[in-house]
């Protein structure tokens, strides 16, 4: 009751005439339990009480769990799914790719079949959050490729998403399954990309919760909001109305971009820390990347 | 008929918004010749609702359903019956303004003018072309 109390409290109750808030008490990240494990569940229970028409399942569907108009679109492309040659093009660089000590880069992150599902991870002996690309960028760099070679948001960029694409594709179908260890610097790492999705910020004063939490299923424009569960599943993306592959920090910047704030640096701790965050809510869920978005 | 848009206003909002239609629907029907084509805007109203919709500037089509507005969001309520509703021109202006006074800290609505999204003079202007919906 409490809880319930001070949500309406956030909420503004002085005023609640029929809007379209699809939810009938927000959540309030601050009245819930800290410990990742209770509070991942709590989070996901907002969703599989506030939209009950979303089957457990397919949160990793993006939108395309609830948007019929959108699905039956979604299944025509599906016919010959476009991801397919960024998987390839992927496939082809990852195999002849070298480090400069002639190695590839399988030598540095492991075997490609079902490596994605072993990201994003926390690593005892840096104390940090790791995630795929920023690992396959750190090989690069640890092995001496020279700055304007090393692939990044800027320089070699396809490449990149290409072998990410393939990745995926390798670790499709296995569920994610990320570890908060009970180590204070992971448990710091899980609340500062808590905290990230839900702060608000920038000029239009948005949070990732306002859009993806609060106002979930709802839409700005045309644009249908998906939810706060199954952000990371299907990653990186195809976006058809970009014709371009992208991956996870990417998407992340271009919505931190739409709120009029500064994004992070794509690969920065606050990135690294935000996917580490989301990617534990997706516990469970099934990647099915690389999916195929609008 | 001031004194009984006022009751309807204390009576709660959600009564106000059918009310608020349905008072619109008598003037219309007194005046048939000005029923058919909507009522030609003032340069200041015409101006209020290029920056209400103007995606740059601001985009309340965004989130609000207006009369005559393509492809709105549905995250905020329909902008309707605004002059029933909000009887006080300021009280208007100050939700636009700054939307959490009213609202809350956690409402998604962009603080037009704390934030400087929108100047003073702008925020004017969308007044005065809500008053006309
Ligand atoms: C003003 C609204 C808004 C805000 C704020 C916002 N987003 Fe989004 N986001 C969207 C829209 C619209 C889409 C495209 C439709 C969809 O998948 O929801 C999207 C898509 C995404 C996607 C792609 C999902 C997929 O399955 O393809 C991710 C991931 C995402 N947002 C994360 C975030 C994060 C993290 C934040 C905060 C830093 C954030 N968003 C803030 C509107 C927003
Ligand atoms: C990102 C979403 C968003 C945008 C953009 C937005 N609004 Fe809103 N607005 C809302 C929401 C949500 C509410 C309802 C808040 C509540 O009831 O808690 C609201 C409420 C209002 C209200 C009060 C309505 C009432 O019934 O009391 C007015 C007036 C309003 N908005 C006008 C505007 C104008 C004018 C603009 C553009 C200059 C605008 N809004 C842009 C989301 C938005």
């Amino acid at each position: 009751m409490k809880k319930l109390a001070s949500a309406l409290l956030i909420a503004g109750l002085g005023a609640s005439i029929a809007t379209a808030v699809a939810g009938d008490a927000k959540f309030n990240p601050l009245n819930n339990p800290s410990n990742p494990a209770e509070f991942a569940k709590e989070f996901r229970n907002y969703f599989y009480q506030n939209f009950p028409q979303i089957p457990h399942d397919k949160y990793n569907m993006g939108t395309y769990a609830f948007d019929k108009d959108a699905l039956s679109q979604y299944n025509d492309l599906m016919e010959f799914p476009p991801q397919n040659d960024y998987i390839a093009k992927g496939k082809k660089i990852w195999e002849d790719y070298r480090l400069p000590d002639g190695k590839p880069l399988s030598s540095c992150v492991g075997d490609a079949k079902g490596l994605r599902a072993k990201y994003p991870y926390f690593n005892p002996k840096d104390g940090k959050v790791h995630i795929l690309e920023d690992d396959l960028i750190n090989c690069q760099k640890n092995a001496g490729v020279p700055e304007d070679k090393v692939w990044g948001p800027k320089q070699g960029y396809n490449d990149l998403v290409d072998v990410s694409a393939y990745l995926a594709s390798e670790s499709d179908g296995i569920k994610v399954n990320v570890q908060v260890p009970n180590d204070p610097r992971a448990v710091a790492a899980f609340d500062h990309g808590k905290q990230i999705f839900f702060r608000k910020t920038g000029q239009l004063n948005f949070s990732c919760a306002d859009c993806h939490m609060y106002h979930a299923t709802q839409r700005t424009r045309a644009e249908v909001l998906h939810t706060g569960i199954g952000n990371t599943t299907g990653f990186p993306v195809f976006r058809y109305s970009k014709q371009k592959m992208i991956t996870l920090n990417n998407r992340f910047e271009g919505c931190m971009r739409d709120t009029r704030s500064i994004p992070f640096k794509q690969y920065s701790t606050e990135m690294k820390d935000l996917e580490y965050f989301l990617a534990y809510i997706d516990n469970g869920q099934v990647i099915n990347g690389p999916a195929l978005r609008k | 008929m001031t004194s009984l848009i006022r009751a309807i206003t204390v009576s709660g909002a959600a009564v106000l918004f059918t009310t608020g239609l349905a008072l619109s629907a008598p003037s219309f029907a007194a005046e048939p010749a000005a029923a058919a084509a909507a009522p030609a805007l003032t340069k200041d109203q015409e101006e209020g609702k290029e920056i209400a919709f103007n995606k740059a500037q601001g985009n309340c089509l965004a989130c609000h359903a207006i009369s005559n507005g393509q492809l709105p969001g549905n995250i905020g309520p329909m902008l309707i019956a605004m002059k029933a509703r909000y009887p006080n021109k300021e009280d208007l202006f100050n939700v636009i303004w700054d939307p959490r006074k009213k609202f809350g800290r956690g409402v998604i609505m962009p603080p037009m003018g704390d934030h400087k999204i929108l100047t003073k003079e702008q925020i004017d202007k969308v007044v005065d072309y809500l008053y006309t919906l």
